[in-house]
């Protein structure tokens, strides 16, 4: 019981990460983020490793990797 | 033909790459492949891009995407992007039973998607003979989008059109430095590969060579522009370019953006 409720509070807590990533991000990492915040919400004990795996890493990866820091705005 | 500045290129092509570039080998982890001449390059994403043909003052929009990821790079001698999911397919929706159909047909749409798309890589690039003008559009309001505005003019035998290529870039960009940084490696590789360069036009690209930001204009684009530039063709696309005054069998060249004798080294005065 104790697990399934973690579980759950992981997922909202990705989705809530998930929702303050910026839209490039998410563009960059070529991942729909409405499709996966629903998915998280929804149904996070299924998706939760999938989301751990196969996205996060990407967004991880793309945050500022991909832009020289001279481009990025400063505020 | 008209020059698109972007075009669809596959990895079994063994085009040169002096109007289009050409692909990266796949276990590079580039979309583009980039020689030494390009240096030491500045990549940026952007999501959206727009190519439009401008001649007699009708706009002609020959190409818009947008919600893809274009991965692009301002090297030592032209600005060149890739993007391997141009064609993504989807767009579907429906409510209730409709979005289980909208679900079904998203998948199906996409999987044709990937499948036309196979090998294919949208590709294009700026050289920097090629360039006029370059410059931003900042996010300034909600609704506003960070772009990036680079232009070009067409032989007269591709139609003599101006042609503008837009990216729309994420909000955490600033469109104004990356011009700043086109128009400054611009500069410093006219005045070290164009031939045809004289007194006056030095002193403008050596005050290019260290460009100050552009201020800010509402609702419109602050743009830097080259002193002269040449019309696109294979024969200005590496340097050098131009000829020297006086030089024996000197080509003739228009000054006018809507005239030209069609010459591959056509150059302009903006």
């Amino acid at each position: 019981m104790t697990w399934t409720w973690l579980v759950w509070l992981a997922g909202w807590a990705l989705v809530i990460d998930a929702v303050r990533r910026p839209a490039h991000q998410w563009t960059a990492a070529d991942r729909n983020r409405t499709f996966w915040v629903a998915l998280l919400t929804l149904m996070a004990p299924i998706f939760l490793i999938p989301y751990l795996v196969g996205v996060l890493p990407r967004l991880a990866r793309t945050s500022n990797a991909t832009t020289a820091p001279e481009f990025l705005r400063e505020d | 033909m008209t020059f698109p500045v972007l075009t669809i290129r596959s990895g079994d092509q063994e085009d040169d790459d002096r109007l289009f570039p050409d692909l990266a080998a796949p276990t590079s982890g580039r979309v583009t492949a980039l020689s030494p001449l390009d240096g030491k390059p500045a990549p940026f994403v952007a999501t959206g891009v727009t190519v439009t043909r401008i001649v007699e003052g009708t706009h002609h929009k020959v190409l818009a995407l947008s919600d893809v990821r274009i991965d692009v790079d301002v090297t030592d001698c032209r600005v060149v992007l890739g993007c391997q999911k141009y064609d993504k397919g989807g767009g579907w929706t429906g409510f209730g039973a409709g979005a289980v159909f909208a679900l079904a047909a998203n998948g199906v749409s996409k999987a044709m998607a990937a499948n036309r798309r196979r090998g294919k890589v949208l590709v294009g690039h700026v050289r920097y003979a090629w360039l006029g003008k370059v410059g931003g559009s900042p996010k300034q309001g909600w609704l506003d989008t960070e772009q990036l505005r680079l232009i070009v003019h067409e032989t007269a035998q591709d139609g003599g059109a101006m042609v503008m290529l837009t990216l729309s870039l994420p909000k955490s960009m600033n469109s104004l430095a990356i011009s700043q940084d086109v128009v400054r490696r611009a500069a410093t590789w006219r005045l070290s590969n164009d031939l045809s360069v004289d007194q006056e036009e030095r002193l403008s690209l050596e005050q290019l060579q260290h460009a100050q930001p552009l201020s800010a204009q509402p609702k419109s684009f602050s743009l830097y522009t080259m002193p002269t530039s040449f019309r696109v063709s294979a024969g200005t696309a590496v340097g050098p370019v131009g000829q020297a005054p006086g030089a024996q069998g000197r080509e003739v060249l228009d000054v006018s953006p809507g005239g030209g004798t069609g010459e591959p080294e056509e150059r302009i005065t903006s």
